[in-house]
């Protein structure tokens, strides 16, 4: 690769950059390096699929536009329905049809054979145009039904004008399940509500008088879902396409707590450390007490008092962050503040502002990569725990945490798809996050180099 | 100067320490819960209305018509007194917050010792084994599980070991610290040590098979940290000068790491002890919501929903109480082992 190692001759060796960039192409063998490598690796692809989620994600994460609940992944899963009609005509008479919409034991009863009745409105509410089976499911009670008289069911699927040869059902005291799926080629529409319609008739052998009691009518159907790559979750929603969108919720409060931590911590250590005295010590003595306290609960208190949203989150979560810059930043002031260079710089009459901007804080600078990885890894941890607990962002928003608190009680039915990916998603950002850090550590930090030789 | 009196001395400043760290912690507390939002009671219920009994209730309980440094002064005075309050939320109005706190604290505090067993055992023999063979193959899987484990979101792998050992094996129970009615009733309201007073192992053993799974999880999180701290520990003890000696009197390597390097390795491991409570506790929180134990980080979060000011706060102190005892505890623990830290 010479044109990168030219490249790599512009960036000085002992600049910001250089210092992390030079280790990290010249060790990239190593096992620190590889690690760096991978998690600069993971957080780029996950930059991308945040940037690009509205172009790679297949369904909309928020409103689910068909209604498939808890779809196995990588599958077409079948969907099956079962439903009774909802309307009722004819001159069936003795006892109203409506009872034949529940099988309750109690039934429907026509007393002659010249009685029809017309039932549609089935809220089969199939979805997509891959129908596996369609049938129609009758249940004629025993008692009240006399020896001789038999269900016929006609069948149309065109809104009642055209009709099939009337299904003859003979069998009593038991569920009758009779397949409609070679009567023609179905499609959701002929399913509609309005179009599938039955023509429930009374058939006798031989004297026209005498009871039928139908107990149900149904019709069933069994369709295919779209294909999800991750399934669906317990309302619908394609799990891949929340997990794409909250990449982007999980990166943004990352980027806020991280960065603001930053932005207050590092200065303040800086100040502290170089100056020393009372100040610092009173600044130790908070900064380590709320070190020592659970940080996902100090979020929680603040969160749940700041209000829910992604800013307000990120600011949650910088709370915890906060001590952490304190700290490091002051112990790197502290061992530089004793080297030869600041001396010297103090020596031949730097003013304080140059020697802590200039000297001090561009060598403490390079310990920030290592510890805002671990702390970003960390933020996006508590920021998920936050949303478990019901302490992070709102409920559509899609978030892995939240994802995964709707998710958790569908584990005790076994349906372990819906949560399992949210949080694969997050174990894999903070992995690869936590790898960049240790990684780099390895790589920056000199005595573990010179450890290793 | 002699040994005891040295370490006297230093347990006392180290208490003399812990005093302004529990007032900068509960300063903190107020802060955030009284003088940041404004008014707290409106805070909580974020943009609806309160009922006014509410507002009256916090009125008269958090003194919220007086100046901010009468209200300072009196919720000092009340906490250092141990005066927890009544609660005025909707799930427990009335009831003094104490009460629910002291019933809610055995479930946490026997998953909080469940969970330390599991992760000292598997973190430091994983840190042993990796340090001891360094650049291993070993030493790499043990490393990697260091750094994986330690970001595994809790929530997820306890949903993961539900999903395993719960639904599809049927191995352990996966939710709840008992199930059916005969809960015992004892003095420390830890199930496990209940039954064991009674002297009924069957219960024992239930209240076991109900703690192994929250326990494993929180534990096998917090494993991470030991892990990697007893290894880079390990690294440098085997090759210190007294395990180099040890082998040149010709003390079998066995006997070398687990008598010399060993030992020295734990020392500071003790001392970093105190600040993994603080993430214990933050992970008490999630187990406990994940497998439904009813500690106090579930009164917590249920004293949150309910818009309970007092309970929040009660809480929120007991917290930081537990926290400054235990890092008092085991920075004295830590002074006796290695006289060093003393100086």
């Amino acid at each position: 690769m010479p044109r990168l190692r030219r490249l790599l001759d512009v960036l000085p060796r002992h600049s910001i950059l250089g210092r992390l960039v030079h280790p990290l192409v010249e060790d990239r063998h190593t096992l620190a390096g590889r690690m760096a490598w991978i998690g600069i690796f993971i957080l780029l692809a996950f930059i991308f699929l945040a940037i690009f989620a509205g172009v790679i994600a297949p369904y909309d994460p928020v409103n689910p536009p068909w209604d498939e609940k808890d779809t196995p992944p990588w599958s077409n899963a079948a969907v099956p329905r079962n439903e009774s009609f909802q309307t009722w005509t004819g001159n069936w008479s003795f006892t109203s049809f409506r009872f034949a919409q529940r099988a309750d034991g109690v039934g429907a009863i026509s007393n002659g054979s010249d009685q029809v009745e017309e039932v549609w409105g089935f809220p089969l509410r199939v979805l997509r145009n891959d129908i596996v089976a369609v049938g129609f499911s009758a249940l004629v009670q025993s008692n009240g039904t006399d020896a001789g008289h038999y269900l016929t069911v006609g069948v149309s699927f065109d809104g009642g004008l055209t009709w099939s040869v009337p299904y003859e059902v003979r069998t009593t005291g038991a569920l009758v399940q009779v397949d409609l799926t070679n009567l023609t080629v179905w499609n959701p529409d002929k399913l509609a509500e309005s179009a599938l319609h039955f023509r429930i008739g009374h058939g006798s052998d031989a004297s026209p008088t005498g009871n039928l009691s139908v107990d149900y009518i149904g019709a069933t159907a069994v369709w295919r879902t779209y294909w999800h790559l991750m399934g669906t979750d317990p309302i619908g929603r394609d799990v891949f396409s929340r997990i794409l969108y909250g990449a982007r919720t999980s990166l943004a409060i990352m980027a806020i707590g991280v960065s603001v931590a930053l932005a207050v911590g590092f200065p303040l250590g800086l100040y502290s450390g170089y100056r020393g005295g009372n100040l610092d010590k009173t600044l130790v003595l908070i900064m380590d007490s709320l070190y020592s306290f659970p940080g996902l609960l100090f979020a929680g208190l603040i969160a749940v008092l700041l209000g829910k949203g992604v800013v307000n989150i990120g600011l949650a979560v910088t709370v915890i962050y906060v001590p952490l810059y304190f700290r490091v930043t002051r112990s790197q002031v502290l061992s530089a503040r004793e080297e030869l260079y600041v001396e010297a710089a103090r020596a031949v009459g730097a003013r304080p502002s140059r020697i802590v901007f200039r000297y001090i804080a561009m060598n403490v600078i390079v310990a920030i990569p290592v510890i805002f990885s671990l702390s970003a890894a960390d933020a996006i941890l508590t920021a998920a725990g936050l949303s478990y607990l019901g302490l992070g962002v709102e409920v559509p928003t899609p978030d892995w945490g939240l994802d995964l608190a709707g998710a958790s009680n569908r584990i005790g039915v076994g349906i372990w798809w819906s949560s399992f990916f949210p949080g694969l998603a997050i174990v894999i950002l903070t992995v690869g996050l936590s790898f960049l850090g240790e990684g780099l550590n390895d790589l920056v930090n000199p005595l573990l180099k010179k450890e290793r030789l | 100067m002699a040994r005891g009196h040295s370490l006297l001395a230093y347990a006392l400043t180290r208490m003399a320490l812990a005093v302004p760290m529990l007032l900068i912690l509960l300063t903190a507390v107020f802060i955030i819960l009284r003088i940041l939002p404004g008014d707290p009671v409106l805070a909580l219920w974020g943009g609806h209305t309160p009922p006014p009994e509410v507002v009256e209730a916090a009125r008269q309980q958090l003194g919220l018509d007086k100046p901010w440094y009468v209200q300072y002064w009196n919720y000092m005075t009340d906490f250092l007194q141990g005066k927890f309050g009544i609660s005025i939320g909707e799930q427990y109005r009335g009831t003094p917050v104490w009460n629910q706190i002291s019933q809610r604290l055995p479930a946490t505090i026997e998953l909080s010792i469940g969970s330390m067993f599991v992760a000292t055992v598997v973190g430091v023999g994983a840190g042993i084994v990796a340090g001891s063979r360094r650049d291993t193959w070993v030493d790499v899987a043990i490393r990697l599980y260091g750094t994986i484990v330690w970001v595994i979101p809790i929530f997820w792998l306890g949903l993961i070991f539900q999903l395993i050992f719960g639904v599809w094996l049927h191995w352990l129970p996966p939710q709840g610290r008992w199930t059916g009615t005969d809960i015992p009733r004892g003095v420390t309201g830890m199930y496990t040590v209940d039954a064991l007073l009674e002297g009924n192992l069957a219960h024992f053993w239930k209240a076991t098979q109900h703690l192994i799974l929250p326990s494993l999880t929180l534990g096998l999180v917090l494993s991470g940290f030991f892990t990697k701290t007893v290894r880079a520990n390990m690294l440098q003890t085997v090759t210190a000068d007294y395990s180099d000696a040890a082998r040149a009197r010709g003390v079998p390597e066995r006997r070398v790491i687990t008598r010399h390097a060993f030992r020295n390795a734990l020392v500071p491991v003790v001392t970093v002890l105190g600040l993994q409570f603080a993430i214990l506790f933050a992970g008490a929180v999630l187990t406990e919501r994940t497998f439904s134990i009813e500690g106090i980080g579930q009164l917590l979060l249920t004293s949150i929903t309910s818009k309970d000011m007092t309970m929040i706060q009660g809480v929120v102190v007991v917290y930081a109480s537990i926290i400054v005892v235990i890092s008092l505890v085991v920075d004295i623990l830590g002074a006796m082992i290695d006289p060093r830290i003393r100086l």
